[in-house]
């Protein structure tokens, strides 16, 4: 885990869902046993405002699951107990104000109640857990703790949105309960990156195919860019795997006491690069899966797995934005169990749309947000448009040859591909039957108007059976964000519309693009760089062959997000 | 399969050739932008013909052989195969991809990648290609030729898809089916026998729903109205895709008598939503 802010939870919180706290009131050492027991949902205290009961409170405790490594054992944290360097605990600090109102004989009662096997509550001491998970069998549900045995106490959670109702009661040594409080104990959810967030971290797979087939160019860019924040991974180490954006998706946890556990999704594709989440993973990160390893399909793979910048829809805000991905046909679907997972975490409520024209089966390969921060939403939508292109091509001169279009798909100049009557009937139907319905969709889904989309000229060809489609030219959607310090880049696929490859400025497809970019992109933020053989040629771009590990804004999910989470 | 070895020259020496290279894929080199190597950019000033054999090529530019022959297919990101260096592009590449090809020695994906490389080979592989398509006993490979010959010129794509659409597999009569899309749509059907619409017709009924598509594709391209019948029978086919390329069709070649026979269908109301849109387009 990151940097973790061990703070009490009475300082680190004030409003949280489902109670209002009361720390910090010195409601003085009541035990006159005359203050009701709260009930679900509410703090303690007796609400007359004299102070008595309202001393005895906790706020919600939201946590991250300690499924990373910190002490490098080969084992998940959560498989062994509590160690000095495990940062991924949260604290169960009582109040000043509770423990001085403990009587000399009166115990603290803590009662868990719901996913027990999920969430366990440690004593100071070693040994097995006082509560929840393996503290016995059954699960040790409720226990009496004496003062001195109320420090350092601590909650583990071993899953996402994992739930349970706390209640500490203050119970006199004839059984009178005194004073009670009950509070949310639960896991928080993996949070997935958006567009908007700052790039941390790049990663492009360095080969050579041979036979004028290889990266160096891509590899040269990224590094002049982003110098050590990139690395190139080693192409012979994960058997010339290009395709690292479908491998890992990067993700976030935020615990209510300031913890931020980094989380890699690792892929079911379990291709070459199938060891990478866990070489990566380091002490830093903790690395699951979902599905069963070594069925996955292309629609597993996570260029299929985007998430919107925040939005608001039909008025109801989705703060960390919204999932989507594609349903590629016969054969092609995200996993059942991380959809189901991902629709368990409700802050992103993913939705799924039709991916099933494309080869491949990914949404990124029409479509992706990048941040515009003079817009009202600051973000603007690229979606592919296949008129756009058509129109784009008619202005060019139709004897422009074009080599790269003919080592790849045959098509030698600009005139052969507008008289290609086969592919112009084959991108009518794609932009009626799929590219339209979709973005109608989109718009419905993620709250967006025309004025939020910027469509880009793109066109398909075939590339398996009669259904099945990919990007003629470099579908440049299929681009990555970088936001550094000093603004945002965009690393987007080299068209090359044009006869000399090494000159950008006569590509009219670059120009347009760049003309289309926000007003905030000035000269030098849209980076062309040269994906053509070892990715476009290969049914990717740029975006699926990149990484990038993005910070959270360590959101109050809790808070920002209540709405979606009841 | 004699014949043609003689065609393209001798196969003894292929092993020894890939075992000299050396050359395994692997991290790139950090000093140069991507760009076709000087020994492929060299051979497109050699004049290769249908005849000019492995041999040839190789005495007159070994360095350019031997890296053809040390190439490898890259995995795309659908997972298949591909020989997508542009060293295959050039036209000198084709006796070296002819001569890999026709080696049984050669791994099975390699053959299947080779032949699909045909595809954007700027040499006189086509009528080679469309020999090997007939001879071919390998399904895997025969798709292969069959997606290159779809790409042809139509003094071959019209006997390419002759060939493909009576093949015994569907992926390869798939691709036949389009070729006839490329003849039909691209050509106005230059050099088609009368025969090719009927096999067209007939393919209405293949048991393969991605045939019937393509077949249904490629009559609406042939601007005889004949077919318009049997053509329609696909609005009620069980997959749905075969439904929206039938909708496709019929309204491309007619669109007003179409808009009668979607009615008659009630496409309109077709449980996929992508079927129901076309219709509703109308």
């Amino acid at each position: 885990m990151r940097s973790r802010r061990w703070l009490t939870i009475c300082t680190s919180l004030s409003l949280v869902a489902g109670g209002l706290s009361a720390c910090g009131k010195d409601g003085g050492g009541s035990d006159d046993g005359g203050a009701d027991a709260g009930t679900a949902g509410e703090t303690g205290g007796d609400g007359d405002g004299d102070g008595d009961g309202e001393s005895w409170a906790l706020d919600n405790i939201y946590g991250v699951t300690n499924r990373d490594d910190d002490d490098a054992n080969g084992k998940p944290d959560w498989m062994d107990p509590p160690f000095a360097g495990d940062d991924d605990l949260t604290p169960l600090t009582f109040s000043a104000a509770m423990l001085n109102s403990m009587g000399s004989t009166d115990v603290a009662r803590l009662t868990l109640n719901g996913d027990l096997a999920g969430i366990r509550i440690w004593g100071g001491g070693d040994g097995a857990p006082l509560l929840g998970a393996n503290s016995g069998s059954p699960e040790v549900s409720s226990l009496d703790l004496s003062l001195d045995q109320m420090e350092n106490l601590s909650v583990e959670f071993i899953d996402y949105m994992v739930s349970s109702t706390l209640t500490v009661e203050r119970v006199a040594d004839d059984g009178t309960t005194l004073e009670s409080t009950e509070v949310t104990v639960a896991g928080s959810p993996l949070i997935l990156n958006h567009h908007l967030q700052p790039s941390e971290r790049y990663w492009v797979v360095s080969v050579n195919f041979g036979g004028g087939s290889n990266n160096a160019s891509m590899i040269m860019d990224y590094q002049d860019l982003f110098g050590e924040a990139f690395s190139s991974v080693s192409g012979n180490i994960y058997g010339g795997d290009v395709w690292i954006q479908d491998e890992v998706e990067f993700g976030t946890q935020v615990g209510s006491s300031g913890e931020r556990q980094d989380v890699i999704i690792d892929s079911i594709r379990d291709r070459g690069l199938d060891n990478f989440a866990e070489d990566t993973a380091d002490t830093i990160f903790a690395v699951d899966t979902w599905g069963p390893t070594g069925t996955g399909n292309s629609c597993d793979s996570f260029g299929n797995l985007e998430i919107t910048p925040p939005v608001t829809v039909d008025g109801v805000e989705y703060p960390f934005g919204r999932i989507y991905y594609g349903d590629g046909g016969v054969g092609c679907r995200v996993t059942e169990e991380l959809r189901t997972f991902l629709d368990a975490q409700k802050v992103q409520a993913p939705i799924e749309t039709d991916t099933s024209w494309l080869c491949v089966g990914h949404v990124d390969e029409f479509s992706t947000f990048i941040p515009d921060p003079d817009s009202e939403k600051g973000f603007k939508f690229l979606y592919a448009d296949t008129g756009e292109a058509w129109a784009l091509l008619e202005t060019m001169d139709p004897d422009t040859e074009l080599p790269r279009y003919l080592d790849t798909h045959g098509h030698g100049t600009v005139g052969e591909i507008l008289t290609d009557n086969e592919l112009r009937t084959r991108n009518d139907g794609i932009q009626a039957n799929y590219l339209d319905p979709i973005l109608a969709q989109y718009k419905a889904e993620f709250g967006l108007t025309d004025d939020d989309i910027i469509l880009i000229p793109s066109l398909f060809e075939q590339c398996g059976g009669p259904g099945y489609n990919v990007a003629l030219i470099p579908g440049t959607p299929n681009l990555i964000v970088a936001n550094e310090d000093g603004g945002t880049k965009l690393i987007v696929p080299d068209p090359y519309v044009r006869t000399d490859d090494n000159d950008q400025a006569s590509d009219p497809f670059i120009a347009d693009f760049v003309a289309r970019m926000p007003a905030s992109y000035g000269a030098g933020d849209v980076v062309f760089t040269d994906d053509w053989y070892v990715y476009h040629a290969n049914l990717g771009e740029v975006h699926c062959g990149t990484n990038v590990q993005r910070t959270p804004d360590m959101p109050k999910w809790w808070e920002a997000a209540a709405h979606l989470v009841d | 399969m004699k014949t043609l070895r003689n065609k393209l020259g001798t196969i003894v020496g292929c092993a020894a050739l890939i075992a000299a290279t050396g050359c395994e894929q692997g991290d790139a080199p950090t000093v140069t932008r991507s760009a076709p190597t000087e020994a492929a950019s060299s051979t497109d000033a050699l004049d290769i013909t249908p005849t000019t054999s492995f041999a040839e090529v190789n005495q007159l530019r070994p360095d350019f052989v031997d890296e053809v022959m040390s190439l490898q297919p890259v995995r795309g990101r659908d997972r298949n195969f591909r020989f997508s260096q542009p060293s295959f592009a050039q036209a000198a590449a084709m006796p070296v991809i002819f001569h890999r090809l026709v080696d049984l020695e050669e791994p099975q994906i390699n053959r299947v990648a080779l032949a699909g490389a045909l595809r954007t080979n700027r040499g006189p592989w086509q009528e080679i290609a469309l020999e090997l398509l007939g001879t071919e006993t390998d399904n895997a490979v025969r798709v292969g030729l069959m997606r290159s010959l779809a790409s042809a010129q139509p003094e071959v794509l019209a006997r390419a898809a002759e060939l493909g659409l009576q093949d015994t597999d569907a992926r390869v009569r798939d691709w036949g089916a389009q070729a006839a899309v490329r003849l039909f749509a691209n050509y106005g059907g230059e050099g088609a026998s009368e025969t090719l619409s009927l096999r067209l017709v007939e393919r209405l009924k293949d048991e393969d729903p991605g045939v019937r598509a393509t077949s249904v594709r490629a009559l609406s391209f042939t601007e005889q109205p004949i077919h318009v019948d049997a053509m329609a029978g696909l609005l009620t086919d069980d997959d749905p895709i075969t439904r929206l390329a039938a909708v496709d069709a019929l309204v491309r070649l007619d669109a007003n008598q179409a808009k009668t026979l979607l009615e008659a269908a009630n496409v309109a109301g077709d449980p996929d939503a992508r079927v129901a849109r076309a219709a509703k387009r109308l």
